[in-house]
């Protein structure tokens, strides 16, 4: 219920409090908002000091989207800003002002920069429930200080910068004598506080920038030292400049990392020193392979067990049969594809029925705001078609359901260009022997497909890193080979 | 049957398990209009009408024509064979050998599509039934469970380890359930079978030892020949085994390069006088022309000329089997100005068995199942069928050479000439999807 809550919703649970709130908003703005942000810096104070509850969220009933959880992405960047207005010097009551937002080195349209100052008084109302007064129209400090000289109260001056490395907030802390002569001697107040805090610019703060174009460009290109790649992961970011990632064939798997003269195989592991022919295996095979914690979680619908290993592919731990999605989260085979995702089960079921529904391919992603708000995405690919359906869910984006035609699994789900919006990397589904990689963004008019690059026929792909920051780069495996695509 | 001559049907050349590739992805066709070059897909049903009996289904019965060419989308091998290395199919590994006997290990969880497990019993079961019924003289003999682990089978054999396993991928080595019924088949191949009137309907087996069938259903129904055709020309069938059509090719009929299936024979009674001396029949039949033969994919060695001495004889051949019987016409309308009238006698099954059983026949034509790749099985096989035992050490000769030592003849190699819808021809053609890949003969997973 928390995330359909809005910011009225917020001011009212502030008037709740007994406190006195000045808006001076002029909401006529919204109405002009063309690109309004999934969830403001106010909503985010607010839900920040609310139970985040559940962990994963119980999953719903059907086929609905919320039974898809798996592999999560954290966009964090405001948290600290937000924690770090909310722990300022600020004696009650004080008149709180946020500067006019400067905006150097990017090209932020005059909408953004409204949108975003916007956000940011929502992010400061919040953070200080217990001044006196604030003010939410831009001021200047010279009129600031002479506003809170009239109202006899300490200025709290808050000056937002953006550039390239992203959100600075500067703040100062005013105070001004109280009698006439001592004001007269000292007309602009005394500093008594100064400091600064940065928000990187990370998917948050992209909201806010037009959006960036893709052109796919190739980074790199190696020969794949296995056959019939079935799965492909990446390691999930670290601070060392290297891809290393872990392909998963119907023999073999190996740990890779792509170096300036190709392709270094580290480690590697036979599928049959892991697990035993499945007693069912899938005629059209799938696979899956997810890289979280250091450890590497293996299914291959060719075996009896998935497999987790840790990264070096050794340690190995036999699982019950299933295709790792991610975070706990599986899709079960059936007896020609698999399952809704669910919860990884314990134990392996005897007899593999064909299930109510059926997918070729699936892909789940969960993005959880700093506020703790979740949004689910599924996009499945139903037994023998040649469409995707997308399911979105969540109470910034509400449920949204959409169909893909003339795509085909794999699939990945992530924020490529950082701009906030979701994009579906998946592939065509075609007759002849060529392929392409189609990116499509999601935003709130629906589905608009961004790229669509040739390629040789793929077979498995991954977004890298996991997680960390943008913009990410593309995995793409043939029977042969693995390439790099900058998107 | 007179009126499509072998100008009309084109000569091509089929295997078991190519027509299963075809099987496997006449999904690609029927299901969807494209497909993802990442996945197969799954679904869909296709119908066929052909020529062959579909009262049974037994993989063990060296003479069932429609086992040789279905038996393997139904029933599965222990081993199985890539680019000629036998490789382990249901089994963990290839057998171990110790002194003289040999010992494998079944996978474990395995199911016919019954839903009955698949245990060592059931295996030491389809070996005797098939050392048995296949008429092959024994290179393994006892094959047997061992108490403590049931999914553990050992046999003896003076044979090796990749030469056992070898021969138990042959086909007629399929495994089944103890409690086997070719009226009611059971296995655990990619699909499961039902067989009801003249009908065969083979559905997706979820619990196929090597992956269930992309396809849902494919049904099979029994027609004569000139049907079988007129099916296909009317694209009331998706598949052909003999040709584009009847009147006149269907248009968007594409041919299908396949390999051989095996040989048909003429099998003379033990006791028949009409035969005296060993390939005297063998003679008589590569006489014939060879013209209403190769309309129906047979091919033959032809002879200039034979003499035959002796007076009328009788075929006797099975009623329900459409193809046979329009073999054994054309025979009797080739020699019909000859110095021998033949006559036709074409019982139901249940009359056919006695018959043979009792020995109440001349001749009886004979189904002798058997790829190029493994001909001495075939020359075995006519050795048991003529009562004699296969010439001990050195190599066996090819079935036509063999076929000059024994009182049996053969009338010729069976190469369906298949045809099929244009997608399917077309994938089939391309490569597109491999014949590993259509019918899990995939390796990959298992080296």
């Amino acid at each position: 219920m928390k995330g359909s809550l809005g910011l009225d919703r917020v001011a009212s649970s502030w008037a709740a409090r007994g406190e006195a709130v000045a808006l001076h908003r002029d909401r006529g703005r919204c109405g002009r908002r063309q690109r309004r942000p999934l969830v403001s810096i106010g909503m985010i104070l607010w839900w920040l000091a609310q139970p985040v509850g559940a962990e994963e969220p119980t999953p719903q009933s059907g086929r609905a989207v919320a039974t898809a959880s798996p592999s999560e992405e954290t966009r964090s960047s405001f948290h600290h800003l937000a924690t770090w207005v909310a722990g300022l010097p600020i004696r009650s009551p004080s008149l709180v002002v946020v500067a006019p937002l400067r905006v150097e080195e990017l090209d932020l349209p005059a909408d953004g920069v409204e949108r975003l100052h916007q956000d940011l008084v929502d992010l400061v109302v919040a953070a200080v429930p217990h001044s006196k007064e604030r003010v939410e129209t831009p001021l200047p400090l010279s009129a600031a200080r002479s506003l809170a000289r009239r109202r006899n109260l300490p200025l709290v001056y808050l000056s937002p910068r953006l550039d390239n490395r992203g959100l600075q907030l500067d703040a100062r802390v005013i105070s001004f004598a109280r009698s006439f002569w001592q004001q007269a001697r000292a007309p602009l107040g005394k500093t008594t506080w100064r400091g600064s805090q940065l928000a990187p610019l990370d998917a948050m703060l992209r909201r806010y920038l037009p959006a960036s174009s893709f052109s796919p460009t190739t980074l790199f290109r190696g020969r794949l030292p296995l056959a019939m790649p079935l799965a492909i992961a990446c390691e999930p970011s670290t601070k060392e400049k290297r891809t290393r990632f872990v392909v998963v064939g119907r023999s073999e798997i190996a740990l890779l990392e792509r170096r300036s003269e190709g392709l270094k195989a580290l480690h590697g592991a036979a599928w049959k020193s892991l697990s035993e022919v499945a007693p069912a295996p899938l005629r059209a095979p799938l696979g899956a392979v997810t890289w979280e914690a250091g450890n590497i979680w293996v299914g291959s619908s060719d075996r009896a067990d998935s497999i987790l290993l840790d990264d070096h592919l050794s340690s190995a731990q036999r699982l019950p049969r299933s295709l790792p999605l991610g975070r706990g989260w599986c899709a079960a085979f059936t007896s020609r594809g698999v399952a809704d995702p669910q919860r990884c089960p314990s134990s392996t079921p005897e007899d593999p029925e064909p299930a109510p529904s059926e997918w070729d391919w699936v892909t789940t992603k969960r993005f959880v705001e700093a506020t703790g708000a979740v949004t689910e995405l599924f996009a499945g690919v139903p037994l023998g078609s040649a469409h995707a359906e997308v399911r979105i869910s969540g109470p910034l984006q509400g449920s949204r359901t959409h169909t893909l035609s003339g795509v085909a699994g794999p699939m990945a789900f992530a924020d490529l260009n950082g701009d906030g919006l979701v994009e579906l990397v998946t592939t065509s589904a075609s007759t002849h022997e060529s392929d392409a990689l189609i990116i499509t963004t999601f935003e709130q008019s629906g589905p608009r497909e961004v790229v669509r690059l040739e390629t040789p026929p793929l077979k498995a792909l991954a977004v890298c890193p996991l997680s960390g920051e943008n913009p990410r780069h593309l995995l793409l495996s043939t029977d042969t080979e693995v390439w790099e695509i900058r998107p | 049957m007179k009126g499509w001559s072998a100008a009309r049907v084109p000569a091509l050349p089929a295997g078991r398990r190519d027509v299963l590739r075809l099987l496997s992805m006449a999904v690609l066709t029927f299901a969807q209009p494209s497909f993802a070059m990442r996945r197969a897909r799954y679904g869909g049903t296709v119908r066929f009408a052909l020529p062959l009996p579909v009262t049974r289904l037994d993989p063990h019965d060296g003479g069932d024509l429609t086992a040789s060419l279905l038996g393997p989308a139904v029933f599965e091998s222990l081993f199985a064979i890539n680019h000629g290395r036998p490789y382990p199919a249901l089994t963990t590994d290839l057998p171990t050998k110790k002194q003289e006997v040999l010992r494998f290990r079944l996978r474990e969880g395995l199911q016919f599509a019954s839903g009955k497990p698949l245990l060592g019993a059931d295996v030491a079961y389809s070996l005797k039934r098939s050392l048995q019924l296949s008429g092959i003289p024994s290179l393994l003999t006892s094959p047997r469970t061992v108490r403590k682990d049931p999914l553990l089978v050992e046999l003896d054999s003076p044979l090796g380890p990749l030469e056992l396993a070898a021969l138990l991928a042959d086909p007629m080595s399929a495994i089944v359930p103890r409690s086997f019924s070719p009226e009611s088949p059971d296995g655990c191949g990619a699909f499961a079978a039902q067989l009801s009137g003249r009908t065969l309907k083979l559905r997706h087996n979820h619990r196929a030892a090597r992956g269930g069938s992309l396809l849902d259903h494919i049904e099979i129904e029994q027609t004569s020949v000139s049907q079988s055709l007129r099916a296909f020309e009317a694209t009331h069938s998706a598949l052909s085994l003999l040709g584009p059509g009847l009147h006149q090719p269907r248009g968007d009929a594409r041919s299908i390069s396949l390999r051989p299936l095996g040989y048909i024979a003429l099998v003379p009674h033990p006791t028949w006088n009409g035969i005296t001396r060993p390939g005297e029949l063998h003679t008589l039949l590569s006489y014939l022309p060879d013209a209403p033969f190769s309309g129906l994919g047979v091919t033959r060695t032809r002879l200039p000329s034979a003499k035959w001495g002796r007076g009328p004889f009788s075929i006797l051949v099975d009623k329900d089997n459409p193809f046979f019987f329009s073999l054994a016409e054309e025979i009797k309308l080739a020699w019909a100005r000859r110095p021998a009238d033949i006559s036709i006698r074409a019982l139901p099954p249940s009359e056919y068995a006695e018959a043979v059983r009792k020995g109440a026949f001349d001749t009886r034509m004979v189904w002798v199942s058997g790829s190029p790749d493994n001909e001495s099985a075939v020359t075995q096989r006519l050795f048991g069928l003529d009562g004699k035992k296969p010439p001990r050490g050195g190599r066996l000769p090819p079935p036509e050479e063999a076929a000059r030592q024994l009182r049996l003849g053969l009338l010729g190699q069976l190469t369906p000439r298949a045809a099929a819808a244009p997608e399917l021809a077309s994938l089939v053609q391309k490569g597109q999807l491999s014949l590993e890949q259509a019918t899990m003969r995939d390796t990959r997973h298992e080296r």
